[in-house]
């Protein structure tokens, strides 16, 4: 039995040290003079410490003008895509019409379209819309609700009893009242979910403004580090500060959220 | 109440009518756009020239197409199982009664929620073959490390080492399924004598295969959708070892502006991923168990 233990415990602390080698590698690499970057062999502990790379890659590049970008995007997907997907989930979740259970079959199946399949003709209509270059065909189709988001919220509202709705409905709030004024405010755990995994989502995003925006000055920063990839091929200690700024803020939001993620994706009760 | 009926059915259409719309433009009206388009040569510049299935035939004598889809099943073949071995072991490792087991469970989720250009161009850094950490400590053993994405013969499976990095993201679902599974089936299984090994098989594995299930199916449609990684580490490369079905889909598209031919690939695409779904359903009625 003990035996047993020791094994388990030594098996969990080895893959966690897999796992945390390529993070310890960027990391210290990105605070390593570039003199020390091609050392042979390698310094797994760097020897000397130079935060300024740090300085130096919001020099070389505007990250901050490049986050604004981002955020934009993130901002506007955020409130879109989730107030949609909610409004979308409700009406699957708690109203009777005739097709629900098949239209939500449909919604489920289309999750299984590659969107590779899809992108050219977005292109093709984003382009007659004159929205190339703009944030237009990164923000405007998460109004729509995405499929999985949609399910989320449904899976929640499903458990939410009957009666709050009934006694909304009696005190003369419409369809849309019942939903704004008690179904949302009690559903904020599920909005959190998916606030964070559309966060997530659009910030790493790569190939949607890898298509559409082609100007400098509009690049996110996924566009924005490919570039610096470009510019300084060899420079491995200023292109890990850069990743390592583009990777905080999915990480503070994991270490601050992550009893929230782990939970709404429980919660939503996926189980094939 | 026949009245009340209709009124309901009424706010739910409207409830739903964004999803119905966006489904109507972005997904109906744009498959059948692609399909129109694909039987036509256009540059998005000139006229659209009406070619038929030509798209189609030229594919087939394409040897980049071959090699696309290669690599992409070859991609999918290794990464999907044992991305999914992977976080099932996990996720069983993790179900225990552990010390400091949030921390664990915490450091094993981390990889999941990074991804985008960061996470590749970490991965090209790691997997250097001359001041990669990788082969660093491969050299503590004694190993020759390999070029890993300079060697054609490495860059597919550095890229499934990449993606078992991320393994972890399906731990919390199985966690729910393994939590799910009632003791008293265990308890009925120690009374009959049944070993660790027998109820790991006759009892764990079905009671979560649906949740295994989910994950392949999700696993496999994601691993055709595979493209930052390719595009930034390898760019296809080297001798299209790591031309990914998305990758060549997207050169076309975007850099050739064949707009015809990269929509006939999208359509195949998406027929192979109806093919490759439709026959996970039919595996799935001799392996996935469901209790109701």
């Amino acid at each position: 039995m003990r035996l047993s233990r020791l094994l388990t415990y030594s098996t969990v602390f080895a893959g966690a040290i897999l796992i945390c080698i390529p993070l310890w590698w960027m990391v210290t690499t990105s605070i390593k003079p570039s003199a020390n970057v091609f050392t042979f062999p390698p310094e797994l502990i760097p020897s000397k410490v130079r935060w300024q790379n740090y300085s130096d890659i919001f020099l070389l590049l505007p990250f901050v003008h490049y986050f604004k970008n981002t955020m934009v995007i993130v901002l506007f997907t955020l409130v879109g895509g989730t107030l949609s997907s909610a409004i979308v989930g409700y009406g699957f979740a708690k109203l009777r019409f005739p097709g629900s259970s098949v239209l939500f079959m449909v919604m489920l199946s289309t999750m299984m379209i590659p969107y590779h399949t899809l992108i050219i003709p977005h292109f093709i209509l984003f382009k007659n819309f004159g929205w190339l270059n703009t944030y237009l065909p990164l923000i405007v189709p998460a109004f729509f609700g995405s499929p999985f988001y949609v399910f989320l919220f449904r899976q929640f509202f499903k458990s939410i009893s009957k009666e709050y709705n009934d006694a909304a409905r009696i005190d003369g709030c419409g369809y849309f009242g019942t939903f704004l004024r008690v179904i949302v405010p009690m559903s904020m755990p599920v909005f959190g979910v998916v606030a964070i995994y559309t966060f997530n989502g659009v910030w790493n995003d790569f190939l949607g403004p890898l298509i559409y925006i082609n100007s400098e000055s509009k690049r996110t920063i996924q566009l924005a580090i490919n570039a610096l990839k470009g510019l300084h091929t060899v420079e491995w200690h200023l292109l890990m500060a850069a990743s390592v700024c583009a990777l905080i803020p999915s990480v503070l939001i994991f270490f601050f959220l992550q009893r929230r993620m782990i939970q709404g994706i429980v919660v939503s009760g996926i189980k094939g | 109440m026949l009245k009340m009926n209709r009124r309901e059915a009424i706010a739910g259409y409207l409830f739903i009518s964004p999803w119905i719309i966006g489904f109507l433009v972005f997904v109906l009206f744009s498959i059948g756009m692609a399909f129109y388009v694909s039987l036509t040569k256009w540059d998005m510049i000139s006229d659209k020239v009406w070619v038929g299935f030509g798209n189609y035939s030229a594919m087939l004598g394409e040897s980049l197409f071959w090699q696309a889809l290669k690599v992409t099943l070859l991609y999918a073949i290794f990464s999907v199982p044992l991305g999914v071995a992977v976080g099932f072991m996990i996720a069983l490792l993790l179900n225990q009664r552990l010390r400091g087991l949030s921390f664990w469970r915490t450091v094993y989720y981390l990889p999941a929620v990074l991804s985008g250009v960061a996470v590749s161009l970490m991965w090209m850094w790691v997997l250097n073959p001359n001041f990669g950490v990788i082969n660093l400590m491969l050299s503590y053993i004694g190993i020759n490390g390999p070029g890993w994405f300079t060697d054609p013969a490495w860059a597919l499976p550095s890229l499934v080492l990449m993606s078992l990095w991320g393994a972890g993201a399906g731990m919390v679902i199985y966690l729910a399924g393994l939590q799910g599974i009632p003791t008293e089936l265990y308890e009925s299984a120690q009374i009959d004598g049944a070993g660790p090994l027998r109820k790991f098989w006759n009892i764990t594995v079905p009671m979560v295969s649906p949740v295994l299930f989910f994950n392949v199916i999700m696993g496999t449609i994601g691993s055709f959708q595979t493209f930052t990684e390719a595009y930034v580490v390898t760019n296809g490369g080297p001798k299209n070892a790591t031309l990914l079905y998305s990758l060549y889909l997207y050169t076309n598209a975007f850099k050739y502006f064949k707009m015809g031919y990269a929509s006939a690939l999208a359509w195949v695409l998406f027929l192979i991923i109806l093919l490759l779904t439709l026959l996970l359903f039919w595996s799935s009625k001799k392996w996935v168990h469901y209790t109701d």
